[in-house]
């Protein structure tokens, strides 16, 4: 015997019983942000019951029928890393970012980071931990209560110790605070899964269907780049996540994250003994004939390296340079009598027109962060 | 006996044998998953059902239970019972069904009523007892009882549910 034809039934047509005249229609107004996590399996089924002619009970048949709930992406939630200094050529700017989710279900996430320079030269972020980021989500399927020291979501018609992301460890957002999840505990048959967390749900009730969000932290690394002009420049960081699943929707950082970045600086300081190079002092006085020792200190004062350090000095009038008194040290400590001997024309020093210059070049010329760089040579008073 | 009446009642009895002794009705039921999708064009916007297995927080599902007797005698009192699925709420005025008389539970089907009558008890801080008319979306259960289902008969029944 076959099926008569199914005809679709009209939608909402008033029934032929008084029972469902109703005054009014009763909307219940759902909340904005109530939800059922995706994977969560929804079964409808129908029994009948009935009997036979006489009146005698006929054994019941059933039938059953699924849908599973859709992954609705969200647009994460990101944070805005605090403002850093760095120095020119040194470590790269490490930025810490927490994301969070706002789906009712787990998605990946993909990441760019742009960074916009000002008096320095361009770079390009990268991630360490690599990109994209998959981060978790499920919805409450009953309220969270002060005190409570688990929450009740859907089961995620999958086994194992994971529930839509989230296991053990992973930190979840409750009704807008964090929790660690301690254990997860499925349950197939009331299609639910208890996640243990630390500490008790606190800030009150929060309903059934609000989404719990996973949270988890990316760092993105930020090269210095470098200073075009004067001192210092900026990198201005904006970092944005993506979600993998149609129709995309992208969470870019509220403020961007300011990264300084400044140039090593050298200061340069001139002093003179009038005792062979024992003492050393801003100025002096001597009779003519002495030879004056000059030490010419050149101090990196920033925090990274200072490349090929160079001196120029221009001896004024009523000097004559010495030959063979060149000397130089790199502590500014060092005396003159223990500081390593230079020769003209070698390594970068030389003496022409009366003007000393030692440009030692490679290691010697690179000044760390901190550090000096000494040049000792006599002249004397004619 | 004459000849007539002997036939009579040898047509009878063969009549009897050839029906077997187990008349019966036989209810096979089966369950029409759909959902509802809005399309919009130039023209406006307009909405239709189509079956699905997956559905998004929000949508609006409809159910059409098909039933069907294949046995050879009428089924009587045939009560179909549809517990909302866990995970939805029933849509105000959206259960029908020809011929049936539909009814509500509103705890997990210890007691159904018509819509208009369905109504529980609610214990105020105060104490005193407040006596409330079930709204449709806190509906557990849907009962409909369709009284006769002559052999061969089929008919449906239908209801819609959104997705929390």
């Amino acid at each position: 015997m076959s099926l008569p034809k199914i005809l679709r039934p009209p939608s909402l047509r008033p029934l032929k019983a008084a029972a469902l005249i109703l005054g009014a229609v009763a909307l219940t107004a759902a909340s904005a942000v109530a939800s059922t996590a995706a994977n969560t399996v929804i079964t409808n089924t129908a029994t009948v019951n009935f009997n036979d002619a006489g009146g005698v009970a006929q054994p019941a048949v059933s039938a059953s029928a699924t849908v599973t709930v859709a992954l609705v992406p969200g647009a994460v939630t990101l944070s805005s890393p605090v403002p850093q200094t760095i120095a020119q050529g040194g470590a790269n700017a490490s930025l810490t970012y927490t994301i969070t989710s706002t789906a009712n279900g787990p998605d990946n996430y993909s990441l760019t980071s742009v960074a916009t320079p000002a008096n320095v030269s361009g770079v390009t972020p990268t991630f360490p931990g690599g990109t994209p980021i998959a981060v978790g989500g499920t919805t409450l399927a009953a309220p969270a209560n002060n005190g409570d020291a688990s929450i009740t979501v859907p089961y995620d018609n999958a086994g194992g110790a994971v529930v839509n992301g989230i296991g053990v460890g992973s930190t979840i957002i409750v009704g807008g605070n964090p929790y660690t999840v301690t254990t997860v505990t499925k349950n197939a048959p009331a299609n639910t899964t208890a996640i243990g967390i630390g500490t008790v749900i606190a800030g009150g009730t929060v309903a059934a269907g609000q989404i719990v969000g996973e949270r988890k932290t990316f760092t993105v690394s930020v090269p210095s780049g470098t200073v075009t002009s004067g001192n210092s420049g900026t990198q201005t960081v904006n970092t944005t996540a993506t979600s993998a699943t149609a129709p995309n929707p992208a969470t870019t950082q509220t403020t961007a994250t300011v990264i300084t970045v400044n140039r090593p600086t050298l200061t340069v300081s001139k002093l003179v003994s009038t005792d062979g190079g024992s003492t050393f002092g801003a100025a002096g006085s001597a009779p003519p004939g002495t030879v004056l020792i000059y030490k010419i200190v050149a101090t990196n004062s920033g925090s990274t390296s200072a490349g090929a350090v160079a001196f120029t000095d221009a001896l004024p009038a009523y000097l004559t340079y010495q030959a063979g008194t060149g000397k130089f040290a790199t502590a500014a400590a060092t005396t003159y009598a223990a500081a390593t001997a230079l020769t003209e024309g070698v390594g970068g020093y030389s003496m022409a027109a009366n003007t000393v210059t030692y440009n030692p070049g490679g290691g010697t010329g690179t000044v760390a962060g901190g550090g000096v760089l000494v040049l000792f040579f006599g002249a004397k008073i004619n | 006996m004459s000849v007539k009446r002997w036939m009579l009642s040898l047509a009878w009895t063969v009549c009897a044998l050839a029906t077997g002794a187990q008349a019966k009705p036989r209810i096979v039921v089966s369950i029409q998953q759909t959902k509802e999708v809005t399309e919009s064009s130039r023209d406006g916007k307009a909405t239709r059902f189509v079956p699905v297995t997956s559905a998004s927080p929000g949508d609006v599902l409809e159910y059409v239970l098909v039933y069907t007797n294949q046995g050879d005698e009428p089924a009587t009192n045939a009560v179909i019972e549809d517990p909302v699925p866990k995970g939805t709420r029933f849509i105000a005025n959206s259960a029908a069904g020809e011929g049936a008389e539909i009814t509500f539970s509103n705890d997990n089907g210890k007691s159904f009523a018509p819509a208009v009558k369905l109504t529980y008890e609610v214990k105020l801080p105060s104490g005193a007892i407040e006596r409330r008319v079930a709204t449709p979306s806190e509906y557990t259960n849907i009962r409909w009882t369709i009284p006769r289902v002559p052999a061969g008969a089929s008919g449906k029944v239908w209801f819609r549910v959104r997705v929390n």
